[in-house]
């Protein structure tokens, strides 16, 4: 087990600087500039340029964009807030981002695993019905419309919560945002849920449970809902990077300052900088959930434990 | 009753009876005519959830190919003085619903055009937004099919190739597609909406360079399962050629996950354009597409809802309708497969 | 069945509080009775430092913590602030000596504001080290020296500033510019203590603590990517003058979420875009204003394929521009009658520019028919596609799709192609000239109508233009000898615009930027300015 984690560990620290050099190479090739405004000289774009090292070659500026990246010095930014220290703008959003994002996964696969438990309970009746149209609808609506319904109805018309985030009341104005975020979750689970349990449900030894006289709700939640975890565990991890990316458009709309927002941001005013450092936080989160996940999955289901090991 | 007793005991001729007598019958009625297809079709067919999503795909299909004209407007005329128009449609007006009126007013009185009639309402700009959403709806069917199709091609052999020659190649292969596969894809998506000249070949290169991944990964699955078994063996005895190997006998086999895979990838498709629309990367103006409708409908959702309205109802009714399409091919095709 | 059903609700409820627990106990409670201005803005704060900031947003905040020689009143006149007085002296070779008297006034250090901060600010403005962006305007002004500077074949101790005691500057300029005045008023200006920078480092202006105020607020709090506020500086020499406690900015994108919060009463001020300009329209609060943003098209002269003053022409005269006003945008934007706007600047005669002169802009489909058909003969083809470059934001997309739809109806055979690309990646293409019609827009640095006249000098644009007649007659009226006589200069700019557009037709004015705000009726005595910063330095509160 050792050894395979540690193996997992290294391969993803190979794919993270894979990943910083694609980056780097694709926003070499964007148009435009992040010194652009009509008032610009050439002359001064120049002086701009020397300035902050980008007249450089390409290997020379990765090179030593990954020396400093290892001291944890992501640059400064361009045009955002000029001149701040990228690592700091990001450090100081990043939390804002995460808690919103686990305050949206919890509350979004609780909800979404008692949505799915009841409609597999009660299989092809009118709940069963009503809970795969919730999800399947909660799955093709775009967040951003239900962030601004919530803002419209629940925000305003019913003044229930704030609309916009107020750092001194950090979590009434995050209800909004986790709500609209954890839509997605909840019909992900959901579906995820409903399906593993019919299957789980339908099975032999659940069968057998049941011919025991075991009482409903723990045969449900002991013999069942256990075996049905073990893929839903799989999906919660990418649903979590998923929110992350999901976020960009919510935390727009809630004026919310975390990393989504400073990354619509940055890709509207050309900030280079902070573009690369953001799409690697992204990056980074991506691939340790997805570590974390795998080991996860070994821990609870020793079959695949060995079969990885093995191969 | 003890084992003497039982010794004793007299069976009379009514104590039995034949409890499966209509059973037998049944098992009767062979399999053996029924092609595979036919199975599948009548599995199929049985699911009503399914059967609704392929009548409203086959639907909004049609209307995406007709709806632009079905009237005098096409989705980039303007007629300013027309602009933000609720929707209006005769007969239904008398109703009370669809009657151009907004806070109280008919706005089609109000300013003088009477006789008009915007089905689904006019935008900001006086443009129709039935001829647009039916427009966008076309678009983005043929980013979403396009992409998916190119997606199925590059993904299946991929995995195919990888899973069947394993080896360094399959970690090569594999460890590449994990690369591409660390790189969020809204990330990698929006940095070549940048990069790239906007415009629909754009959209569908953006959304094909990761979208194959899961492609590849289902259909190298299916060859490691499947290049053990014994007719592959055979085919390799006989003397056939990787290749041949790989296409004509492993390649129909996976066919179906394939084609629920797809299904499954097309509103993922949608969906992706229409977030690419959200940064200001979609389709350029003044074509339309679901995504950018929606964008366009949400600047001003608060004071005039009417314009976001139906581009919403039908990308939800879309994607609600190709997930409960795929949802009942996967379930006709192997009711025992998973949700992948 | 039941319990699982507890036991799940349980857990929600559980899970709700445990994010609630994590949070920071909401310390600092809103004094309620404090008199102070919400604002929302679309940018987020770039810089505080004024020799880096470019932007409006930026350019407030500064403007509202720290002054400079002179500073604009409400309706854009020139009142002294750290100068409170001044002596001009004109030589007979044309350059101009302004000598400033300071009043006294202090940093928020302590310090007293002395020449010497201008000299230095001015000197570190100049700097190539410095690569400000907005240097240029240094050399606008013509100060002695200042083009050597910038371009480093003079170091910055040569510039024409010095100070002649603690409370005496003298400013030394090669021409008698008249808005010069004005442009004290302009952060760009505004004095640095030099002790206190060099203290600060690489720091300066990253945050409240790093920076120095000398004016009506300091900066208490900026919070990147959420908020920045402002409270009362009791040590501001004009302090009696200042009626509220604080200015609090918030930075939100989506004007619909602004509005909402307008609406709940947590906002004063919040600039309307799109659709909303229009459902606003009628409420008490709606301010209608006029900016001197012109924006125009422009013409990529350089690429022959479209090369024809007939085509220009034709497109120019077939937009109708008052319904963009008046239906698309609907803020109070207007038709450009020309390339100089409304409102920009006073000639010699005390009226307006645009009122003297003509409009050069007009909308007639016949003729712009048959100037097409000419321009059919002059490209040698029946029919052109021509692209329009556009920036992603709404109301540019709007109007590019307008003038699209304009072209293609009127002009059979013309068809428009629009490329829409980011702000930045759209004035890229421009500046390598790597387009054939542009929307793009120009917004004033100072009260003249030089400094649009300036933007088509052949060395200036990207589009190619190149007429030697024009670039004459602006250099004559603006550093010729045509520049001492402020009438004559009058005259020969009017007479530069129209070789522009009606002569050469070679940029399209389309319209001149309005803008709708929603000002909250409790709160009176915002400036706004058409040229120049908008200043919330004279608020009340009811």
């Amino acid at each position: 087990m050792g050894k395979y984690v540690l193996k997992r560990i290294a391969i993803s620290l190979l794919t993270l600087l894979a990943i910083l050099f694609i980056l780097f190479l694709m926003l070499e090739y964007m148009p435009g500039s992040p010194f652009n405004d009509e008032k610009l000289t050439e002359a001064q774009k120049i002086l701009l340029y020397a300035k902050y090292g980008l007249d450089q070659p390409f290997f020379i500026k990765f090179f030593n964009y990954v020396s400093k990246m290892i001291t944890g010095d992501f640059g400064v930014s361009y045009t955002i807030n000029m001149n701040f220290a990228v690592g700091d703008m990001i450090a100081s959003r990043l939390p804002i981002t995460i808690k919103l994002g686990l305050q949206a996964i919890t509350l979004g696969s609780l909800i979404g695993l008692l949505l799915g438990i009841v409609a597999a309970i009660k299989h092809n009746t009118w709940i069963d019905t009503i809970t795969v149209m919730i999800s399947t609808l909660g799955v093709s609506v775009p967040s951003y419309v239900f962030a601004l319904g919530l803002a419209y109805f629940v925000g305003y018309k019913l003044g229930w919560f704030p609309i916009l985030y107020n750092m001194s009341k950090a979590f009434e104005s995050s209800v909004l945002p986790t709500l609209a975020l954890s839509v997605f979750t909840i019909a992900n689970v959901a579906r995820f849920t409903r399906s593993e349990m019919i299957d789980v449900l339908g099975s032999d030894y659940i069968r057998l449970v049941q011919s025991k006289g075991v009482k409903e709700w723990k045969l449900i939640l002991r013999h069942a809902l256990r075996n049905a975890l073990i893929p839903i565990v799989t999906v919660i991890g990418p649903l979590m990077v998923g929110l992350l990316t999901g976020s960009m458009v919510v935390e727009k709309i809630f004026a919310i300052p975390g990393i989504g927002s400073l990354m619509v941001n940055a890709i509207q005013m050309n900030d280079y900088n902070v573009v690369i450092a953001i799409a690697f936080v992204y990056s980074s989160l991506y691939i340790f959930t997805m570590l974390i996940v795998d080991i996860l999955y070994g821990i609870i289901d020793p079959r695949i434990r060995i079969a990885k090991g093995g191969s | 009753m003890t084992l003497e007793e039982m010794k004793e005991y007299e069976f009379l001729d009514d104590d039995f009876k034949f409890a499966h007598n209509e059973n037998e019958h049944l098992i009767d009625r062979s399999y053996s005519s029924t092609s595979y297809l036919k199975d599948v079709l009548a599995n199929f067919m049985k699911n009503k959830g399914a059967i609704f999503g392929v009548v409203v795909v086959v639907l909004i299909i049609i209307l995406a190919i007709i709806g632009p004209y079905l009237n005098d407007h096409t989705y980039k005329s303007i007629l300013i003085e027309q602009a933000s128009l609720p929707p209006r449609v005769p007969l239904l007006e008398k109703l009370g619903v669809f009657d151009g009126i907004r806070n109280g007013v008919n706005l089609y009185v109000e300013r003088g055009f009477s006789d008009l009639y915007y089905w689904f309402g006019s935008d900001t700009q006086g443009r129709d937004i039935f001829t647009r959403v039916w427009e966008g709806t076309r678009v983005s069917l043929i980013i979403a099919f396009t992409a998916v199709i190119i997606d199925i091609m590059i993904g299946m052999v991929y995995g195919l190739i990888s899973g069947y020659f394993g080896g360094k190649i399959d970690i090569f292969m594999q460890r590449f597609a994990e690369i591409l596969n660390g790189i969020p894809q809204l990330v990698i998506v929006t940095l070549l909406g940048l990069v790239l000249p906007p415009g629909i070949v754009s959209i569908i290169f953006a959304l094909m360079i990761t979208g194959w991944i899961g492609m590849s990964r289902i259909s190298r699955a299916q060859v490691l399962k499947l290049k053990e078994h014994e007719y592959i063996l055979a085919s390799k005895t006989l003397g056939a050629r990787d290749f041949a190997i790989i296409f004509k006998d492993i390649l129909p086999n996976i066919f179906g996950q394939i084609i629920i895979m797809s299904m499954f990838s097309i509103p993922n498709a949608i969906f992706m354009e229409a977030y690419l629309s959200f940064v200001g990367l979609g389709v350029p103006a003044p074509l339309a597409s679901l995504g950018s409708l929606i964008n366009e409908g949400y600047k001003s959702i608060t004071v005039m809802p009417h314009i976001i309205t139906s581009s919403i109802v039908v990308l939800a009714l879309l994607m609600l309708s190709f997930n409960l399409f795929a949802d009942g091919l996967r379930d006709a095709f192997d009711p025992k497969m998973k949700q992948v | 069945m039941k319990n699982l059903r507890l036991l799940v609700i349980m857990a929600l409820v559980l899970a709700l509080f445990t994010g609630c627990s994590s949070n920071a106990p909401s310390g600092d409670e809103v004094d309620e009775t404090a008199k102070v201005v919400n604002i929302a803005t679309d940018i987020d704060l770039s810089s505080m430092d004024h020799h880096i900031a470019t932007d409006g947003t930026s350019f407030i905040a500064i403007n509202s913590c720290i002054v400079g020689l002179t500073e604009l009143d409400a309706s854009g006149v020139v009142q002294p602030e750290l100068a409170e007085s001044w002596d001009v002296a004109y030589n007979d070779d044309g350059s101009t000596v302004y000598t400033f008297h300071l009043a006294d006034a202090k940093w928020s250090n302590g310090e007293m504001v002395t020449a010497d901060d201008f000299v230095f600010a001015w000197r570190r403005l100049a700097d190539p080290a410095t690569a400000s962006q907005y240097n240029f305007i240094i050399e606008t002004i013509t100060l002695k020296n200042a083009s050597a500077v910038v371009a480093g074949e003079l170091p910055p101790e040569e510039l024409g500033v010095r100070a002649l005691d603690a409370k005496t500057l003298e400013v030394t300029l090669d021409l008698p510019v008249n808005f010069f005045l004005g442009l004290m008023a302009f952060p760009t200006f505004f004095p640095l203590n030099q002790e206190f920078f060099e203290a600060q480092g690489d720091q300066y202006a990253l945050s409240p603590a790093n920076l120095l105020y000398n004016g009506p607020f300091v900066m208490e709090e900026w919070v990147s990517g959420n908020s920045f506020s402002f409270v009362k500086n009791p040590d501001y020499f004009k302090a009696e003058d200042i009626m509220i406690d604080g200015l609090n900015f918030r930075f939100i994108n989506d004007t619909q979420s602004a509005m909402l919060e307008f609406e709940s009463g947590n906002l004063d001020y919040v600039r309307l875009t799109g659709e909303l300009v229009g459902a606003y329209k009628d409420d008490p609060s709606f301010v209608e204003r006029l900016q001197g943003y012109l924006w125009y098209l422009s013409v990529n002269v350089a690429d022959e394929s479209i090369d024809s003053v007939n085509l220009r022409k034709a497109i120019s005269l077939v937009i109708d521009r008052d319904s963009i006003a008046a239906n698309i945008l609907k803020d109070g934007s207007i038709a450009a009658d020309g390339i100089v706007p409304k409102q920009l600047a006073v000639g010699p005669d005390g009226k307006d520019y645009r009122e003297s002169a003509p409009t050069f802009v007009s909308t007639d489909v016949e003729q712009a028919k048959a100037l097409w058909e000419a321009a059919k003969v002059d490209l040698g083809v029946d029919t052109l596609e021509i692209e329009l470059l556009f920036e992603d934001t709404e109301a540019s997309k709007a109007v590019a799709e307008f003038i699209q739809s304009e072209i293609e109806t009127n002009l059979e055979g013309l068809t428009v192609a629009l490329k829409s690309q980011p702000k930045k990646s759209r004035l890229e293409l421009m500046r390598n000239g790597d387009y054939q019609l542009g929307l793009t827009r120009w917004g004033p640095d100072y009260a003249d109508p030089q400094t649009y006249l300036d933007l088509f000098l052949s060395f200036n644009n990207n589009a190619g233009y190149d007429n030697p007649v024009y670039d004459q007659t602006v250099l004559e009226a603006t550093t010729g000898v045509t520049a001492r006589d402020a009438e004559a200069r009058w005259e020969m700019l009017k007479e530069a615009e129209r070789i522009l557009l009606e002569n050469d037709c070679a940029v399209i004015p389309i319209y001149q930027n309005g803008g709708a705000l929603m000002v909250s009726t409790r709160v009176q005595g915002i400036e706004l300015h058409s040229v120049g910063i908008d200043s919330f330095k004279r608020v009340t509160l009811d």
